[in-house]
This record gives structure tokens, C-alpha cells and sequence, in this order.
């Protein structure tokens, strides 16, 4: 499946040049029912390379094998054959974990602590002396935002501060590998854009991150390269940009015009002269996303804002 | 579990052989006991974990390229290998000895009679399951090189603060209910038992309290940890997985630990503030610090108490722990205590109390508020009544030193310390090496003592004594000091067990043994914490706590169960029982030996072969019932202590190599 997939690709990819963080070969994972049955190939021989400085993404439906590969990468998973490598050690070796920040999926962490016990706890577990935790965490809880809510119980959080609480455990250790299961998962809008500024401002700093989402359009926001499982195996790997990029359509953007069927004659003329084909027109629309920023901008910036009805009483 | 009904008896009575340090033959074969057990358990670990590196291998790939298993070495395959081959020379041994006739020459080693090819199987069983914990246990001293405390630290306090945050220690306030109805208002007892009472009252609060919760607490803190995912967070840190399992364990025991001070300070706080009568002060509150010899049953022959097929006589009664002489002026029946060395600190003192405390057997009704008669005979190793020594009186014609002591004791009675006969009494104690006090009025488990002059003591102490031709017990050291009772009220017994008697040599303070007793539960709790932990690694939160419930309770049960693996029971095993049952038949009838009644028996035979593989996993949890030595006033020694603690992590460590195994095997997300 994976050559099939390596034929088809439109575009040769390379990874950047850089050192090879992960490396997976062959990496296969067959969970196995209590008789030793085959239950499942949850991933079947990936092969893998990730370098320091990118940020990766896994993608896929459910099921596809993006979790096992994380977990297969941190040691909650042991191989059924294959190998993988993080930092050159073996993935089962708990010193690479030294180098390693890992947010799961859901926040799991502690409940019945607050922010700043649940850092000073995992700051702990990287040995790290008494001052350098207090003063890290300090920083952190600056950096998700959670200042005015660092002595409340995380059972009292909601879903997105947990999360934000995870990036910070994750991060407690300035880890040079970042694993984001799922990172923008129960985040509101805001949380997801600056969460998807954080991981670049990582990648910035020289951090290598390895993201798996749903969410495509935050994947190929912030993503340098992709690989793409579909039930276990690998289907598509390289840039995002020049996988997501269409070599035989042409988009052209102008401004000040309105859409008249002269404008299409002309257009139409112009593309055949060339030999293409036009596929449709349209004014094109903004983003979500881009219409939510340019309104909580505009709120902050004119404080009693709010949004009025049109003078023929249509929203 | 007899032991636990001490406090009705009035005296103490021991399940379990005290520990201690002069005793080092026996502590030996401990050793040697533990290397062959956990040695055995090792051996099946190391087989079942390389069968599984084999199959399962997870490999390291080596800068060349090569690939290295990560789960099982070189060195762990040659252990292996080698513990395979000494199990194989024992089975051959085992072999010989079945076949060995039943005259074959023994010898003695470290104080047990064997024939030569015995010990060498106990050798070789021994060694065997050294090698096997070296090669099993070589990944895991590795690996503990690798442990940070502060992790561990970490670990612990998180557990802590989980059980104090989710408000687990308001259970411990249950124990004020032990103090809030007094145990005197729901059962009658004698004044002077009363402390034990509340001793034991609050002390089973406590064990049933701090033990389930730890049960609770230790058996479903890793299963929930990895139910609710929250281990994944530390388990991609660089923490061991052992280091969970240990941060775990010592954050519940720190908990338990606390609540057990202040449950303890708490108890001890109502017993001081006047809450125990006087008899009960007079009885109990102290702290025996006693010097314990011997037991042997004998029948005097020629003014010597002669070894012979006398072991003391079984009066019917169920409870079998005290043996029984027969009273009457004209008795040859004695309860000899040999001492092989004598108390302490009788230097400082003109005499030493001997304490003891006899259960009486009645054949006839006896005198209304009347005692048995008893009479203490005391000689060291130098007394010898035939021996022929100058007489002073008479320096020519010598006399025997019978002749001699009891022509000087004459007039001088039952003199007491501080009596102008005690010093006559001491010098003749010194000069023979005999003291004699006669007529002693006993009551059922009441504990009393006489003076001993301390003559006899420094008498005792000179020379070395002779090995003793007499001695009823193999491998008993010649004694030193000797004390001979004899009951002298006719038709009735009194019945003695070991620790009945002894030299009181000195009294401790009781709130500091209250203190040192509650090591008792606290060793109990390390041990069902260890338990529970080392099933939470792979079994789910319930089966971990039912399990680990029932191999904790089991050790309450030990003696019956080794009897049940033994075949030693009455009524057969489960099959055959099973069988009574259904014929109706009582455990005492032997059963017609048919054809289905031989096919069950064979089953039993079979369950009885497994039991027994499991009997080591069952704690002897009966040890550590040190309260009872509180309860009864009875100092508990440093040394004690320390080799209980010795015991203990024997019986731990292995459940700690097991979890370290499970966890390290255990694929955290799968």
C-alpha cells in the first residue's frame, strides 16, 4: 500500500535537511486478543523520518493509526516488529523522555491539583531544582494564560484551560521534541489561534513538533510536512505546501471589479486563447477564522460595540 | 490466631517462635529456607520472562547496526542455565534421600539432625535459587541504580495529597468509636485484664482500619492511574516505571504511617490519663524486659531431673499449647526451664525476680480460695548433689554436696530479700550453685514471682558448663542455670509452656513499648501495601483488592492452611469434605475406601501439591503481633524488632521484584 502511495505521489518531496529526530522502520503494531489472535493491524510498517526544527503532522480518519504511532514513539506501546528511534535511542529507553513534552489527546492530568502542584509535580519528575521549577512554572502559567486561575483545583477547570494546563506540563522541561495529540481539541477560537502561534513560535525557538488533528485546516496552518495514515498505513508523506499545491489550475484574485457577464466573456476568451478552461467564478469568501479575528480585534479596539440589525430589520 | 486470645487467658502465649539473635542456627535455616523459596519463585519468574523475551523480543538496534534484546541478556540466559542445572542435581538428590533407609547415619548441622544427602539437597536447592535470583534479579538491581528519590518523592506525595484530598483520612476517625464504648461494658473480665482488653480492642481497630484502607488506597491507585490515562503524563517523563510503583507504595505508607502515630499517641493518651484500674496498672502496664530458657517435662531420678519418654501430660485439653505435671509431695513430674545464660544485671542487685504465670488443671475442687502448692528448684551447672567435697565442719570425712546444702540451709525457709536470713541465703546460693523455694501458692494465670539470690547467678556464671546427657531437646546448649517446678497439691496439674517462666531482668518504660508495638501494624501495613501494589501493576482495581485481601487474611490462617497443604487436617481436603457433607458423615470417621472415595482423595492430592506452591505467598502476619507483647507487659527489644524488619523485607522484596517485572512488561496504553 505505502509504495502504491510513494508511486502516485504528484509531487517528489524531500525532508529538510536537518538531524533525524525520529526515525520508525518497519514499525508495526498488531494488537492481539487474550488467545494471541490477530485483533487488529493498527500500524503496519512505517517508515519514518522526522528532523529537528519541523512540525510534523499525522493525519487521518479514526483508526488510522496516528495515536499508536505517538504512543509507539513515547513507549506506551511496544512494537509487534519494526523499530523506532527518538534522539537515536530505542523508543522503550525512558532517557529519551528527558528531551521529550508530550500533551495527550484529552488533558489527563491530576484533578485535585492546582496549576502551579500540577507543574511543580512534573517538574519534579525531571529532577529539575526547587527555583528553576518555581520560576518555570511561573513562566508557563504566564504563557497559556492561566494566571488569574493557577491556585484553582483543575477540577474546576474547563476543557480548554486543562488543555492549555497540558501544554504546559508538557513544555515544563523545554523539551527540544514537542508531541501534540491533538492539540487544538476543546479549544475556543482564540485558544486555537494562539495555540497555533505557540507551536510555530516553537518550531521559531527551534523545537521539532509532532502534531496529529482532525482539524485540517489548523494541520496545514502550521504544518511543514504531513503524512497522511488511512487503516494503518502510511498513504501520503511531504511539504504540505507542495502537496496541497495544484499544478494544472490557476487562481487569479483582482480588486475593484464586480462580476459581469462581459468581465466572463473576456476571461473566458483570454483562458481558451491559453488553452485552459474556465471552471467557475465567484467573489471569493473570507475564512471563519479570519471573520472571528477581525471581530474580537474590532471589540477590543471599540469597547460597546455590539451587533446591530440591518435597517430592514434582516440580520 | 490463638495468640489473640491472650488477653482472656491472662497470659502471654506465642504462635510464632520469638526472633532472636542468639538463635542464629535458626536464623540460618531461614536463610536458607528464603534462598530455596523465593529462589523457587525466581526460577519460574526467570523461565517465564525469557520465554517471553524470546518470543516477544523487544531489540535496541547497536551503533553497527546490530540488534540486542532488550528484555533478556547474555547474562540472565547463563543464570539460567546454570540455576537450571543445579535444580537438576537436586532432583537427583531428591531421589537418593526417597530411597535412603530409614538407619541411614545422620549428623547434626546448624542445630537439625539430616543425613549427609539431606543437607547436600538443602545445599543445592539453596544454591539453586540463589543463581536464580541473581539472574532474575540482576535486570532489577540495574534498573535501581537508575531510581531517583526525588521522583520518587514526587510520586509519594501525589499520593498523599490523593487520599487526604479526596478525604480518605476521615476514616481513620472510626477508631475513636474503640475508645468511645469501652470494651469493659461489653465484656466481663477480670479487673487486672482490663489493658489487654483495651490493647486489643483498639489495636484490632486499628489493624482492620489502616489495612483495609491501605488495601483500598495501594490496590487501586495504578489501575485508576492507568483507567483514567493519567499515568501517561508521567510515564513519558524520564521516570522508571518502578519508581511508580515505589512512589505509590511510600505515599500510602507515609499516610498510614501518620494516622497510625496518631492513633497510637491518642490511645496511648487515654490509657495514661487514668482510664485502666490498678490491678490492671499492677498486671500489665510494664515492660518485662525477660530472659527466657528451655521447656523440658522430666521425671527426677536419683535428685536429677532425667530425660525419658516423659513430655508432660495431656490433660484433654483442646488448646495444646501448655503440657501439665501432676501434683503430689512423693511427684517425680517436673517442668524443667534451662537457662544457657543468666540475666542481666543481677551484679547490681542482691536478687533477680523469676516471673511466671501456670494455668491450673483441677481434678478435685481443691480448698475454697486456696492455691496449688508449688515448689522452685533452682541449681546451675555446678550443682552436683553426688559429688563428694570437703566438709568444713569436718574436713576429714568428705560429704556429698546434697548432704552438705541441705544441712546448711536448714532454718533458713522462704527468706525473703531484705530478711537477715538473705544473706545466708545468697552465700549458700553462691557456694552451691542451688536455691530452693518450697510451697509457693499459685493461681490460674496469675502472674507472681520469687526472689532469686544472685549467688546463684554469679555461681552460674563461672566455668563452663558441662554438655548435659540429659537434655530432651537435640542441639540444646548445656544450660547454665536450671529451674525445676513440681507441684506438690495432689490431684492437681499444672500446666506450663515456655514462655510461662522466666528471669525478670529488668522493666522498661510501657509508653515506649506501646510505641515499639505499634511497629506490629505498621509492619502488617508495609506488607499489604506491597501486596496490593505489586498486583495493582497488572490486575484491575478490584482483583487486586480481593486478591491482596485474601493472601493478607490468609497469613491470619497460616498454621491451618500449611495443615490443609499438608494433608495434616481432619477430614481430608475439599473433594473429601465435600464428600462428608454429602454422606453425612464427621470429620473423624475414616471414610470406606471406594473407588470414588479414592478417586476424590487423589484430587485432594493434586489441589494439595498446588496449595502448597502457593502456601510461601501467604505472610506470616501472626509475627508482627507485637502489641500482644504489649498487652501482656512484655518489653519489646531493639533486636527483636530489627529482625521482624529483616523478615519482612524478605517476605516484600519479592512482591517488589514482581511488580518491577509486570509494570516493566505491561504496555501502559494498550
Amino acid at each position: 500500500m505505502a509504495e502504491t502511495a510513494v508511486a502516485d505521489r504528484p509531487v517528489a518531496t524531500t525532508p529538510p535537511i536537518g538531524e533525524v529526530i525520529v526515525e520508525t522502520r518497519n514499525l508495526t503494531k498488531i494488537y492481539r486478543d487474550f488467545w494471541g489472535r490477530k485483533k487488529k493491524v493498527a500500524l503496519n510498517a512505517l517508515d519514518l523520518q522526522i528532523k529537528r526544527g519541523e512540525i510534523f503532522g499525522l493525519l487521518g480518519p479514526n483508526g488510522s493509526g496516528k495515536t499508536t504511532t505517538i504512543k509507539l514513539l513515547l513507549g506506551l506501546l511496544f512494537p509487534t516488529s519494526g523499530e523506532a528511534t527518538v534522539f537515536g535511542m530505542p523508543a522503550a529507553d525512558v532517557r529519551k523522555n528527558e528531551r521529550i513534552g508530550y500533551l495527550p489527546e484529552e488533558s489527563y492530568l491530576y484533578r485535585f491539583l492546582n496549576a502551579e502542584e500540577t507543574l511543580d509535580f512534573y517538574g519534579r519528575l525531571f529532577d529539575m531544582p526547587p527555583d528553576v521549577r518555581k520560576q518555570r512554572a511561573a513562566e508557563l502559567i504566564r504563557t497559556v494564560g492561566l494566571e488569574q486561575d493557577r491556585r484553582r483545583t483543575l477540577r474546576e477547570y474547563s476543557k480548554g484551560m486543562r488543555q492549555r494546563i497540558g501544554l504546559a506540563q508538557a513544555l515544563i522541561n523545554d523539551p527540544e521534541f514537542i508531541i501534540l495529540d491533538e492539540p487544538t481539541s476543546g479549544l475556543d477560537p482564540n485558544g486555537t489561534i494562539w495555540m497555533k502561534g505557540l507551536i510555530r513560535e516553537l518550531r521559531d525557538k527551534g523545537k521539532t513538533v509532532l502534531m496529529c488533528s482532525h482539524r485540517l485546516d489548523d494541520v496545514q496552518a502550521v504544518c511543514d510536512r504531513i503524512a497522511i495514515l488511512y487503516n494503518g498505513d502510511l498513504q501520503e508523506l511531504g511539504e504540505v505546501e507542495a502537496l496541497v499545491k495544484d499544478a494544472v489550475r490557476v487562481e487569479v484574485r483582482a480588486v475593484n471589479l464586480r462580476l459581469t457577464d462581459a468581465l466572463r466573456t473576456d476571461l473566458e476568451a483570454v483562458i481558451e486563447k491559453h488553452g485552459g478552461k474556465v471552471e467557475s467564478y465567484g467573489h471569493p469568501t473570507t475564512t471563519l477564522e479570519d471573520l472571528f479575528k477581525k471581530v474580537v480585534e474590532e471589540s477590543r479596539a471599540r469597547p460597546g460595540r455590539r451587533y446591530l440589525p440591518a435597517v430592514d430589520g434582516k440580520a | 490466631m490463638v495468640a489473640s486470645f491472650a488477653p482472656i487467658l491472662g497470659v502471654m502465649k506465642f504462635e510464632t517462635e520469638p526472633l532472636t539473635f542468639e538463635n542464629w542456627r535458626r536464623l540460618s535455616w531461614m536463610g536458607i529456607d528464603w534462598l530455596q523459596d523465593a529462589g523457587g519463585f525466581a526460577m519460574v519468574g526467570l523461565v517465564l520472562w525469557i520465554a517471553n523475551g524470546l518470543w516477544n523480543p523487544v531489540n535496541d538496534v547497536l551503533p553497527g547496526g546490530k540488534k540486542r534484546n532488550r528484555l533478556v541478556g547474555p547474562g540472565m540466559l547463563l543464570a539460567g542455565a546454570i540455576a537450571l542445572t543445579i535444580y537438576l542435581v537436586a532432583l537427583g538428590l531428591m531421589f537418593i534421600v526417597s530411597g535412603e533407609p530409614a538407619g541411614t547415619k545422620t549428623i547434626q548441622i546448624l542445630g537439625k539432625r539430616m543425613t549427609l544427602m539431606s543437607f547436600m539437597l538443602e545445599m543445592a536447592l539453596a544454591a539453586g535459587g540463589l543463581v536464580a535470583i541473581l539472574g532474575f534479579g540482576g535486570p532489577f538491581l540495574r534498573d535501581c541504580l537508575r531510581l531517583r528519590w526525588g521522583r520518587i518523592y514526587a510520586l509519594a506525595k501525589l499520593s498523599f495529597k490523593e487520599a487526604v484530598r479526596k478525604r480518605v483520612v476521615w476514616v481513620f476517625l472510626f477508631i475513636l468509636l474503640a475508645y468511645l464504648f469501652p470494651a469493659r461494658w461489653f465484656f466481663q473480665e477480670k479487673p487486672e485484664d482490663e489493658l489487654k482488653s483495651i490493647i486489643g480492642v483498639t489495636v484490632r481497630g486499628m489493624n482492620l482500619l489502616l489495612i483495609a484502607v491501605g488495601l483500598l488506597l495501594a490496590a487501586f491507585s495504578i489501575p485508576n492511574d492507568i483507567k483514567n490515562q493519567t499515568i501517561h503524563t508521567i510515564v513519558t517523563k524520564p521516570v522508571e516505571r518502578f519508581e511508580i510503583v515505589l512512589g505509590r507504595f511510600f505515599g500510602y505508607l507515609a499516610l498510614l504511617t501518620a494516622a497510625l502515630f496518631g492513633m497510637t499517641i491518642l490511645g496511648l493518651g487515654l490509657i495514661n490519663l487514668g482510664n485502666v484500674s490498678e490491678e490492671a496498672e499492677r498486671e500489665s502496664m510494664k515492660a518485662r524486659v525477660a530472659r527466657y530458657g528451655q521447656l523440658e517435662f522430666a521425671k527426677m531420678a536419683k535428685q536429677k531431673a532425667t530425660a525419658g519418654e516423659f513430655t508432660g501430660v495431656d490433660v484433654g485439653r483442646e488448646d495444646t499449647y501448655r503440657r501439665y505435671i501432676a501434683g503430689h509431695p512423693q511427684s517425680t513430674q517436673r517442668a524443667v526451664w534451662n537457662f544457657n545464660s543468666v540475666p542481666s544485671g543481677y551484679e547490681k542487685t542482691d536478687n533477680v525476680p523469676l516471673e511466671f504465670a501456670f494455668d491450673i488443671y483441677r481434678t478435685t475442687k481443691g480448698e475454697e480460695g486456696a492455691g496449688v502448692q508449688v515448689t522452685f528448684e533452682i541449681i546451675t551447672h555446678q550443682w552436683d548433689p553426688q559429688k563428694r567435697i570437703p566438709d568444713p565442719r569436718n574436713p576429714d570425712v568428705p560429704i556429698t554436696m546434697e548432704d552438705a546444702y541441705n544441712r546448711d540451709s536448714q532454718g533458713l525457709g522462704n527468706a525473703k530479700p531484705g530478711d537477715a536470713k538473705w544473706a545466708k541465703v545468697d552465700q549458700l546460693a553462691q557456694q552451691y550453685g542451688k536455691y530452693v523455694y518450697r510451697n509457693w501458692q499459685i493461681f490460674d494465670y496469675h502472674t507472681t514471682s520469687i526472689p532469686v539470690p544472685s549467688g546463684l547467678f554469679r555461681n552460674a556464671a563461672e566455668g563452663k558448663p558441662k554438655e548435659d546427657p540429659n537434655s530432651l531437646t537435640p542441639g540444646r546448649l548445656p544450660y547454665r542455670l536450671q529451674v525445676q517446678v513440681k507441684c506438690e497439691t495432689p490431684s492437681q496439674f499444672v500446666g506450663a509452656a515456655r514462655y510461662d517462666l522466666y528471669f525478670l531482668e529488668s522493666e522498661g518504660n510501657f509508653s515506649l513499648n506501646y510505641m515499639k508495638g505499634a511497629f506490629g501494624i505498621w509492619f502488617r501495613l508495609v506488607i499489604a501495601l506491597a501486596i496490593a501494589v505489586a498486583l495493582s501493576t497488572y490486575l484491575a482495581g478490584v482483583l487486586s483488592f480481593l486478591i491482596a485481601m485474601f493472601v493478607f487474611i490468609g497469613g491470619f490462617f497460616l498454621e491451618f492452611i500449611q495443615e490443609m497443604a499438608k494433608g495434616l487436617n481432619i477430614g481430608g481436603g475439599p473433594m473429601e469434605s465435600f464428600a462428608r457433607l454429602i454422606k453425612n458423615s464427621t470429620a473423624t470417621v475414616e471414610l470406606d475406601p471406594t473407588p470414588t472415595v479414592r478417586t476424590l482423595q487423589m484430587f485432594d492430592s493434586a489441589w494439595r501439591w498446588g496449595f502448597r506452591r502457593i502456601l510461601n505467598v501467604i505472610p506470616d502476619v501472626d509475627r508482627y503481633g507485637l502489641t500482644e507483647y504489649v498487652a501482656q507487659g512484655f518489653d519489646i527489644g531493639p533486636d527483636f524488632l530489627l529482625l521482624n524488619f529483616i523478615t519482612l523485607l524478605g517476605y516484600v522484596l519479592p512482591w517488589l521484584v514482581a511488580a518491577y517485572y509486570l509494570l516493566k512488561a505491561r504496555e501502559i496504553a494498550a
